[in-house]
């Protein structure tokens, strides 16, 4: 690996959509459990606990979607036309998830709040596992073309290997935004999310067993990197360390402890998602040659330098009021006149 | 229908839609820092209702505009994926510097705007607001950018050829500069600052009609005027700018809106009519040298036909010229009031005439529909707003 700028933007297109995992990651774990309770002022306050960060969460992937257009274009192109309708639908789910949380509470009527509750569930599912359906089709490889366009079919993205990464992506997803509730809120609530995070971290280890083999047994190009660096192994233990440690915290009382393990655990996974796919970006099967890479695929190298300090300007800056705000609307929900 | 044109209807309808809702929230932005910075000045809680009020309609008009923009900017992907291709070393840096510094500025400072009355002082609550407001602005400018550099592109180069061409940044000031950023985001603001201010005016008013809150809806309305006249009154001078770039740089675009086919000197300017594309002429009623004067700032000036273009370079004719010169002369020289109108059109529909009379009754411009309203003076107030009150039951 050698640090040039191609390199650094790999990096730095990786830590958006990090970042968005990390984040937009407990608000759709929030979503994809709100319907295991069916108490109004408990749906409200789990709604009010993502309040005033989830749009802000958002943007992560409007930065990142702008960032990979930038750095990458061909790969924005390849990518989003060829997985045009998966796309419409995850727009479809995140659309029907924004306007569910404005509108539910504008209105006392039991049909109305169950209407835009469902969709603000379904529509969090939908959406993350999406998501992992498409790192898993990333990670296993799609059919690209000599031209570098996508030549599979919408059905091809539903091979079980995706399928499996997508399930293990909710359950990742549930776990941090159970952890994140656990956090949030107290009383009953509090002792029912910090249960199901409890539970989700079970699912979750499960699904990560299960998706780990298969990808040694039927997909091991996608773990050569770390076979042939054993150092990296390392990543791996720290992310089960990570995970180990969530249950700990719970334990001491820590809660904001086991969400930052949890964050760790997600930090972890997405580094060996990108170790594991460097230098490729689309990862061409059966035709690897036809794979668009970081050199193949990317802007000229004035762009890549100018977006570096735009980035090098900007991130700091966002980092920094991200970090305040979230300061601000530290500790548990209270809800006020302003609350959903 | 072919592939091609319902990708195109569903990108403008796409497209068409989300740009109800960012200029919303950048006119908004402006009028809640007004209403917030005057509840600071003067400790009137009137103003810090108002402000909270606005706020949670800034916030619908942005949700509504982050998850429509998501869908525009995905659309660039997978509907037109070998534009993107084409593109994406220019027009990426302006939709990523957007992202870095519009967005994350706009949706993080909306938490403390939205949630943050009771959790922090005034002072940095107002500091926020600022932040919303200038993270919506910067969104403008950096798709202004981008949009300004796909009229008017500088600063490039192309690489390669036939499906493999692509345009790469030579020089990234002068791709950010071209030639008619300047005066396209001026218009682009102005326009904002007015369909904001509208929008306040347009529900302070419907509050007044119906005898709610009414010192609320006063004040807001005073607030929605100020700052829609000094919008309007820049955006007639913006248009004409505007107007005179494109003359400059797009001619054929200049000569579809205004129909003009013949290149001539001392050109006239359609105020109504319509064009007949069989026998290349425009019908209606001309007056002599405006058109020369707008483009050129001088009545005698040559302007530029469509007759000079080869037929495969023409903009489609009739329907630009339909949409953007219903208003003639009035466009460019009465701007302001048309736009008043036009705004006020939906709260029309309520009360068509008392409220008709309140848009002309303040512009001054047409007397003859204040008949059917009764406006009561205040006594002792003297802005020209405030002595408009209104009796809902004529």
């Amino acid at each position: 690996m050698n640090f040039n700028l191609n390199t650094i933007w790999f990096i730095l297109v990786g830590i958006l959509f990090t970042g968005y995992a990390i984040l937009d990651g407990f608000d759709l774990g929030i979503g994809a459990l709100y319907l295991f309770t069916n108490k109004d002022e408990e749906r409200r306050v789990m709604l009010n606990s993502i309040g005033p960060v989830w749009d802000g969460n958002e943007v992560w992937l409007v930065t990142g979607g702008g960032a990979l257009f930038a750095a990458f274009p061909n790969v924005y192109a390849t990518a989003f036309s060829g997985f045009y309708l998966a796309l419409i639908l995850l727009l479809v789910a995140l659309i029907f998830r924004a306007v569910a949380i404005e509108f539910r509470s504008k209105r006392p009527e039991h049909w109305w709040r169950q209407m835009w509750d469902v969709s603000f569930a379904v529509g969090s599912i939908l959406s993350s596992l999406l998501i992992g359906i498409a790192l898993g089709n990333i990670a296993w490889g799609v059919p690209v073309d000599a031209n570098g366009e996508f030549a599979g079919t919408f059905l091809g993205l539903l091979k079980p290997y995706p399928l499996l990464v997508g399930v293990t992506t909710l359950t990742l997803f549930m776990m941090h935004g159970a952890i994140y509730g656990v956090m949030k809120t107290e009383g009953k609530l509090h002792d029912k999310l910090r249960r199901w995070a409890m539970n989700s971290i079970i699912f979750f280890v499960i699904c990560a067993a299960t998706t780990t083999m298969a990808t040694l047994l039927y997909a091991p190009h996608i773990a050569e990197r770390v076979k042939e660096n054993p150092w990296l192994f390392s990543i791996v233990l720290a992310n089960m360390l990570s995970i180990a440690n969530i249950p700990r915290e719970f334990h001491r009382g820590k809660d904001w402890l086991a969400f930052l393990s949890s964050c760790a655990a997600m930090l972890t996974l997405m580094a060996l998602f990108g170790l594991d796919a460097y230098p490729n970006l689309i990862y061409s099967l059966p035709h690897p040659e036809n794979s668009l890479t970081i050199y193949n695929a990317a802007s000229s190298h004035k762009t890549l330098g100018i977006m570096l300090i735009i980035a090098g300007i900007g991130v700091p800056i966002v980092i920094a009021y991200t970090i305040c705000i979230y300061w601000i609307f530290r500790g548990k929900v209270k809800m006020d006149r302003m609350s959903y | 229908m072919d592939v091609l044109t319902l990708s195109r209807i569903q990108f403008g309808l796409t497209i068409g839609f989300h740009y109800i809702y960012p200029p919303l929230s950048i006119g908004l932005g402006i009028m809640l820092v007004c209403m917030e910075g005057l509840w600071l000045k003067t400790k009137n809680p009137v103003y810090h209702q108002m402000a909270r009020f606005w706020t949670k309609v800034f916030a619908l008009t942005f949700a509504i505009g982050v998850a429509t923009g998501i869908v525009m900017e995905f659309e660039f992907g997978t509907n037109w994926a070998t534009y993107s291709r084409f593109v994406g070393d220019v027009f990426g840096s302006a939709l990523a510097a957007e992202g870095i510094f519009a967005f994350f500025l706009e949706s993080g400072f909306l938490a403390i705007l939205l949630f943050g009355w009771d959790k922090v002082g005034r002072k940095l609550h107002f500091f926020s607001t600022c932040m919303v407001c200038l993270g919506a602005h910067f969104s403008a400018v950096w798709i202004v950018v981008a949009n300004s550099w796909m009229q008017t592109p500088a600063g490039y180069h192309i690489v390669g050829q036939g499906l493999h061409a692509r345009a790469e940044v030579t020089d990234f000031w002068a791709m950010v500069m071209n030639p008619s950023t300047g005066d396209r985001l001026f218009h682009t603001l102005c326009g904002a600052w007015q369909a904001g201010a509208f929008l306040v005016v347009s529900v302070s008013a419907f509050y007044l009609l119906k005898n709610k809150f009414e010192d609320f809806a006063r004040r807001s309305l005073r607030i929605g005027l100020t700052v829609g006249l000094i919008a309007s009154l820049l955006q007639a001078f913006s248009g004409h700018l505007s107007g005179r770039e494109v003359a400059k740089y797009q001619p054929a675009k200049l000569a579809a809106f205004e129909g003009l086919y013949n290149t001539q000197s001392n050109a006239p300017l359609t105020v109504i009519g319509y064009v007949d594309e069989q026998k290349e002429q425009t019908v209606g009623i001309h007056i002599p040298y405006l058109l020369s004067f707008l483009a050129h700032d001088d009545i005698h000036a040559p302007v530029t036909g469509l007759n000079e273009f080869a037929p495969q370079d023409r903009p489609p004719v009739g329907a630009s010229f339909f949409l953007f010169s219903r208003n003639g002369c009035n466009r460019h020289f009465v701007d302001f009031d048309r736009r008043a109108r036009r705004v006020f059109f939906v709260a029309k529909s309520f009360a068509s005439k008392t409220l008709a009379a309140l848009d002309f009754g303040f512009l001054r411009a047409r007397a003859r529909n204040c008949q059917s309203t009764r406006l009561v003076r205040r006594r002792g107030r003297t802005p020209a707003v405030d002595r408009l009150r209104f009796d809902a039951h004529t």
